[in-house]
Order: C-alpha cells, then sequence, then structure tokens
C-alpha cells in the first residue's frame, strides 16, 4: 500500500485548503437554519417608506398612519445624497413628502398632486405604494362627497380599506411534508459549488503530485504492477470523496435532523451522490490537462464559478438569461440543480419521480462522457512522451 | 537609468503568466459569470410587469368580471388574467406560471404559494375591490340617492403623487457587482507592488539580491519598479473597465473617463499597499503574497464583491471601516459616478484614497531606504 500511503501523506498536507471551504459552508448553513423561519403563513410584503410632514394636520397625520399599517417607516436623513443614497441601497423603498395644504385641497375636492415622492421609477414597491395612496385619497374622497368631513373621512378611509380577502397558502396534499424546507433546499443547491471547489482544489494537486515525473518512474521500475497502482490512486480518491461526503452529511444530519432521512431528503442525497461522481470526473479530466500545480487554482475557480453562475446555484435558473440558461444546460451541475428544485419544489419545478430520475441519468452520462475524454488525452499525453 | 529599469521592470512584469492571469483574465472571467448571473436580474426581479394570475370562478360574478374585463383592456394593466379552472390553475401556481389564483366564490380569496411582492399587488388589488363593494352597499342602504356620486367618485382615476425620479442616474442595485469587480481589479495591485518591492530585497529574491550589488541608487530603482507595476496594473484595470462599460455594457454613468480615473488612482492604492505589504518585515515572498491576496480580497469581501449589501451592513454597524476601506472608497466613487450626483463627495473620497496610497508607499519607501546586508 506505498501509493496509498503516500496519496494519503500529500492529502494530509493539503487538507487546510478544502477544509477552509469545508468549515466556511457548514457555518453558514447552520446560520441559515438559525435564521429562517418555514413559511406556512401568508404575509404582506412590508416597504420601507420615508415620510416627511410638510402639513401636519389631523389628515396628514391619518395619512401616516395608513401608511404605517401596512409599512414600516424609516428614517433616512433629509439631504438629497442621503435619500439617494438609501433609495439605492434599498434602505427605503419610497421617500415621500405630504405638501403643505394637503388638507385644505383635499377639503375643496383637488386630488392631483397632493404628495411629491422620491422612487426609483417603474419598480414593483412603487407600483405597490402609489396604489395602495391612491385608493386611500379616493376612498377619502368618496366619503367627503358623501358629506364628511377631511378628519371623519380620513379614519373612515382608513377604517373602510382594512377590510382583506382571505389568503390561503397553497398546499399539495399530495406533497405534503414531502418537499424540502428552504435551508435544507439551499444547503443542496451550494453543494454544487462545494463539491467543485473543494474537490478541484484538494484533490487535483494530489493527482497530479503522484502523476510527477521522477514519482511514475520510480513506481513504473518498482514491482507494483500497473491495476495495483491505478487501484491503490483509486482508493485514495475515494477515501478523500468518502471522507467530504460523510463530513457534509453529518452535518446535514445535525442541522436538519429527521428531514434528511425522509424520502425527498435520501433523494437530495442519492443527487449529491451522483454530483460527486461527476466531480471526480471533472477533477480527473483537469489532472489530465493541468500543466502545473500553480494554474489548478485558477482552472478551479473558473470551474467552481463558472458552473455555478450558469447553472443557476447562485441565481435561481429562472432568473437565468436565455444564453446563460442555455449555456447552463451543457453543463452536469445544471442538472444537479434541477434535479435538487424538482426535489424542492422550487424555482417552478413540480416533482415527479421520472424528470428527477433523468436529471439524474443526465448527470451520469456526463460523467461517463468527461471520464472517457480523460482516458483518451492521458493516453495521447503517455503514447507522445514515449 | 530610470527608463532602462522601468522598460524591463514592465517586461518582467507581463511575462509572470500566473500573475497575468490573476489581473488580466481572472476579473474579465469573474465580470462574464456576473453579468450571465445578474445581468437580467433586475428586470427580472425590481421592475414592473404585468402580474400573471389565475381566475377561477366557483360561481358566476358579473360585478368582479366586468371589472377584470376592463382591467384586461386597459393599456397599463396591473395584471395578466388567465382563465382556468381549479386543477388547471394548481398547475399554473406550482410550475411558477402564475403568482396566484384568485377564486371568485360566495367571497373572494386569494391562493398564493409564497409571500412576496407580487402577491402583495393581487391581494392589495382584492382588498380594494372588496372595501369598493362594502362602501356601496353600505351607501346604498343608508342614503341611496347618493348612490351615483359615490361610484362616480370610486371609479375616477386620481394621481395623488407627483413622481420624480432623486437621479438621472443608473439605479440597478445590482451594477454594484460590477463597480466591485473594477475595484477588485484594480486592489490586485497590491500583488503587482509587493512583486516590485520582494525584487528590490536582496534577502527575499536573487533579483533582488543582485539589484543590491548594483551601484544604481535604490531610491531610483525601486521608483522604476513601482511605476512599471503601476503601469501594469493601469493596464489590467484599464482592461477591466472596458469589458465591462463597452462589452457587457454596463451603464455606470456617462462620464467615461472619470471612470477610468478612479479605477487609474484604484490601481495606484493596490500598487502602494501591496509595495509597504512587502518592505514590512522579513517574511518569506510566500506569506507576504499570501497576505496581500487576503488584503486585497478582504477588503473588496468588506465592499460588497461576495455579498452585495455588506456595506450598507457596514455603513450602519461600524462606518469607519468603509472610510479607511480603500475597496469601499474605490467602489463609493464609482457609485457617485453611476448615480450621476456631482463631484463633491467624488472628490472627498477622490482625496481620501490618495492619502491612503501616500501613507502607504511613504512607509514603504521608509522600510526600504539605506538597507545593507552583512552577506547574501
Amino acid at each position: 500500500m506505498k501509493i496509498f500511503n503516500a496519496f494519503m501523506k500529500v492529502l494530509l498536507k493539503r487538507l487546510n485548503s478544502s477544509l477552509i471551504y469545508v468549515v466556511i459552508f457548514i457555518s453558514i448553513g447552520f446560520a441559515m437554519t438559525k435564521s429562517s423561519s418555514s413559511e406556512k403563513e401568508y404575509e404582506n410584503v412590508r416597504l420601507n417608506i420615508s415620510v416627511t410632514d410638510l402639513d401636519d394636520t389631523a389628515a396628514s397625520r391619518e395619512v401616516i398612519e395608513f401608511i404605517k399599517k401596512g409599512s414600516d417607516l424609516v428614517d433616512i436623513g433629509s439631504s438629497r445624497e442621503e435619500q439617494t443614497d438609501a433609495l439605492y441601497y434599498q434602505k427605503a423603498d419610497v421617500i415621500l413628502t405630504i405638501e403643505k395644504g394637503f388638507s385644505d385641497r383635499l377639503k375643496s375636492g383637488e386630488t392631483e398632486e397632493l404628495f411629491k415622492e422620491y422612487s426609483v421609477p417603474g419598480t414593483y414597491s412603487t407600483e405597490l405604494f402609489d396604489s395602495q395612496l391612491n385608493r386611500y385619497i379616493n376612498m377619502i374622497n368618496v366619503y367627503i362627497s358623501s358629506g364628511e368631513t377631511v378628519e371623519t373621512a380620513s379614519q373612515k378611509a382608513s377604517s373602510a380599506l382594512s377590510a382583506e380577502v382571505e389568503t390561503i397558502m397553497y398546499n399539495d396534499n399530495n406533497s405534503e411534508n414531502n418537499t424540502l424546507s428552504k435551508p435544507i433546499y439551499f444547503f443542496f443547491k451550494y453543494l454544487a459549488y462545494i463539491f467543485t471547489a473543494v474537490l478541484t482544489t484538494g484533490l487535483c494537486p494530489i493527482i497530479l503530485a503522484m502523476n510527477k515525473k521522477k514519482i511514475r518512474m520510480r513506481v513504473n521500475c518498482s514491482s507494483i504492477t500497473t491495476n495495483n497502482q491505478l487501484l491503490q490512486t483509486t482508493l485514495g480518491t475515494l477515501v478523500f470523496v468518502a471522507g467530504l461526503f460523510l463530513v457534509i452529511m453529518t452535518a446535514a444530519a445535525i442541522l436538519y435532523k429527521s428531514e434528511l432521512f425522509s424520502s425527498h431528503g435520501l433523494l437530495a442525497m442519492l443527487n449529491a451522490i451522483v454530483l460527486i461522481i461527476v466531480t471526480m470526473t471533472i477533477c480527473l479530466l483537469i489532472s489530465v490537462l493541468a500543466p502545473t500545480e500553480k494554474s489548478i487554482s485558477m482552472i478551479s475557480n473558473v470551474i467552481s464559478l463558472g458552473m455555478s453562475f450558469l447553472c443557476g446555484v447562485f441565481v435561481p435558473q429562472n432568473l437565468l438569461g436565455n444564453s446563460a440558461a442555455n449555456l447552463g444546460k451543457l453543463l452536469p451541475a445544471f442538472w444537479y440543480v434541477k434535479a435538487t428544485n424538482i426535489i424542492g419544489e422550487k424555482e417552478g419545478e413540480v416533482f415527479s419521480s421520472e424528470s428527477f430520475f433523468s436529471c439524474l441519468a443526465v448527470q451520469l452520462a456526463f460523467a461517463a462522457a468527461i471520464f472517457a475524454v480523460s482516458l483518451v488525452i492521458a493516453k495521447n499525453k503517455r503514447q507522445s512522451r514515449s | 537609468m530610470f527608463l532602462h529599469n522601468l522598460k524591463y521592470e514592465f517586461l518582467n512584469n507581463i511575462r509572470q503568466k500566473e500573475s497575468l492571469f490573476w489581473l488580466m483574465c481572472f476579473p474579465i472571467i469573474l465580470g462574464t459569470f456576473f453579468y450571465m448571473g445578474f445581468g437580467k436580474l433586475y428586470e427580472k426581479e425590481e421592475m414592473f410587469s404585468e402580474i400573471p394570475v389565475a381566475v377561477t370562478f366557483a360561481k358566476e360574478d358579473a360585478v368582479f368580471e366586468s371589472v377584470i374585463g376592463k382591467m384586461k383592456n386597459a393599456d397599463d394593466s396591473l395584471f395578466e388574467f388567465r382563465y382556468a379552472d381549479t386543477d388547471k390553475a394548481e398547475k399554473m401556481l406550482k410550475k411558477g406560471d402564475v403568482f396566484g389564483i384568485i377564486t371568485v366564490d360566495d367571497e373572494i380569496s386569494l391562493t398564493v404559494i409564497s409571500s412576496g411582492i407580487e402577491q402583495s399587488i393581487i391581494k392589495s388589488f382584492l382588498d380594494q375591490y372588496k372595501s369598493q363593494r362594502q362602501i356601496i352597499s353600505d351607501i346604498s342602504a343608508v342614503d341611496p340617492a347618493g348612490l351615483t356620486e359615490a361610484v362616480k367618485a370610486l371609479h375616477t382615476e386620481t394621481d395623488t403623487i407627483k413622481n420624480n425620479s432623486p437621479t438621472n442616474g443608473n439605479m440597478n442595485y445590482y451594477d454594484m457587482y460590477f463597480m466591485n469587480l473594477i475595484t477588485m481589479a484594480a486592489l490586485f495591485g497590491m500583488i503587482t507592488g509587493l512583486y516590485s518591492a520582494i525584487n528590490n530585497q536582496g534577502n527575499l529574491s536573487a533579483v533582488g539580491a543582485r539589484k543590491c550589488l548594483s551601484p544604481n541608487i535604490g531610491f531610483i530603482t525601486i521608483a522604476s519598479s513601482l511605476l512599471a507595476g503601476c503601469i501594469t496594473q493601469l493596464c489590467s484595470v484599464i482592461l477591466t473597465t472596458s469589458f465591462v462599460l463597452f462589452i457587457l455594457k454596463i451603464d455606470l454613468g456617462g462620464n467615461i473617463l472619470m471612470i477610468y480615473l478612479t479605477g487609474a488612482l484604484g490601481a495606484f492604492a493596490g500598487v502602494s499597499i501591496g509595495f509597504f505589504i512587502g518592505s514590512a518585515g522579513r517574511m518569506s515572498e510566500a506569506v507576504k503574497g499570501a497576505i496581500s491576496t487576503s488584503v486585497s480580497l478582504f477588503c473588496c469581501f468588506l465592499s460588497g464583491l461576495m455579498v452585495g449589501n455588506m456595506k450598507t451592513i457596514i455603513e450602519e454597524k461600524c462606518p469607519v471601516i468603509n472610510s479607511i476601506n480603500p475597496a469601499a472608497i474605490i467602489s463609493d466613487m464609482l457609485y457617485y459616478l453611476t448615480i450621476e450626483a456631482g463631484y463633491t463627495r467624488y472628490i472627498e473620497k477622490a482625496a481620501a484614497l490618495l492619502i491612503i496610497s501616500l501613507f502607504f508607499i511613504t512607509g514603504g519607501f521608509l522600510m526600504t531606504r539605506r538597507k545593507t546586508y552583512e552577506n547574501l
């Protein structure tokens, strides 16, 4: 087991960089689990609104009370620069000024430009807030036209608008308790980045070190057969990969407990096993292609970040541009993320075992193709050297 | 002699293949990934477009039908209504084709799969409809004569708000990633600055040892080396900035020259910090290299390269970090140009960046001056 031992020695020396990725990933997973709450009841989006009241009357104060019901008031400062920064960095969605004379103009039936608003035009937030405020003023007008004073009309409009329709969170009885919750879904989704980053930075330099000319020549002239060499290297690789998988899954078991062992959790685990096989073949290809050890960090960064951006790890697949999504389909991680979406019924995917297993099959086909290409390149390199 | 040194230092810099990848290619590759990931996100996530919503009728409601019929035909409709039976509507909801299902029965109800701004807009519309119906029935019960007037008032389109945009510049939040990308390219100058220092230190590199033996004036050798580093870094920043502006077509404001100037100031800051790290202490080249890479990436992390709102969080918790973090300063300068908010704040930040650069470069020179070695 000389080669296996040498493999382990190199592995231990290079374990630090891989460990950094794993530790950061598990810490983020832990923080996400602590901070997330499962979404069982519908909640309206609360906008951040900054209000300046120049009128300061009972009616204008009633407007502020109405805004407070559905939004959060924020203090962002009064200078133009502070307001622009607040809108850009999304600290405030809308900056509203109630103009002087608001109450008097309302009394006389004037509704044009009662407010001045700074916002990013054409956004969902502006649309939502404007429609709510216009509706409120409209309602006040109705009461005023039926003979109420501005103050009473404001109060009545506010209470009239508190009528709400019943909002139901959709719950599919067939998949009840059977989809992945958000934290475990994101945990498995980000595995596509972590496995690629850890294995390419951890495994490739070891394979490259074992393939150094001097070491290779020394091994070749020993009594160890080629098959035995291959077996020991494969064993070393499997120990590393299995170790990584076990560490990640142990962390998942601690974080998500029984959910990991539910039917959908087990499917996610199966998907992760297939992904790790694909990643191993990618590492093999990089090791065969990489000219030097220094170039591995470049290749590793480009592949792990590239696949993550193109395949929908960092950005939801349904929000990717057409060209990015089409390009992503040519990469195995896209099918891993799609399978995770199918299990979690996220990003517009619906669970179907047929489509899930098709995604696994596509990943395995990628693995077979990458493995075959690696073997061909390795063989050509060997022949050209000899 | 200065020009001779400058030429060979520059040639030396552009022949380092590994450094060249990180300085020139990596920012472009990362920029391409950013564009593929975030390029269309603002339009899809933030900018309003008709919200698809399914409508199922369990019971006929002529009033509601006429309301959505009118909305459907309006030019700037909020919703794209799709009539469907319950099964089809649920399928559309699960697939993400619609954001909600409006079920018309004795009471109108809304079914959603998650909470979000689109769902809130649908709910807001339904709440309004419910309130209006309630008011009409109240008024018809109390004062049937005033009903016509009330209905007329209810259906009057009011525009009570005078909308203003705070700036004519680009308010796309996701473009901040591209500003931070240019910042990263500029601060990678730390690597260039580091090698300028190391290549002049006899105890750290063979080239440095050879230079120490030459009769050249130390200051001129180091100054030429630093200038070569700045030129190399400037090339890298120009390449990244041009890629962002002209290939990816990211709108960073109209003043392109100022954008390049910002990159150049950033590159100078990066080189000077790298030079300081390279000149400090007797750590090996590898250790100093690791320190400069970590410092540059950590500064970029704090300015929002990896997590977009990091700079805002720091501004709330500990604003002094943003005032001294060169990455935050460079990205702020680019932000001021992007939102086209005048040059007052830009000049303040530029002055701060220059002071930081001068501080580090002076520190670097002070540490390298009059250094002699007993043996090499």
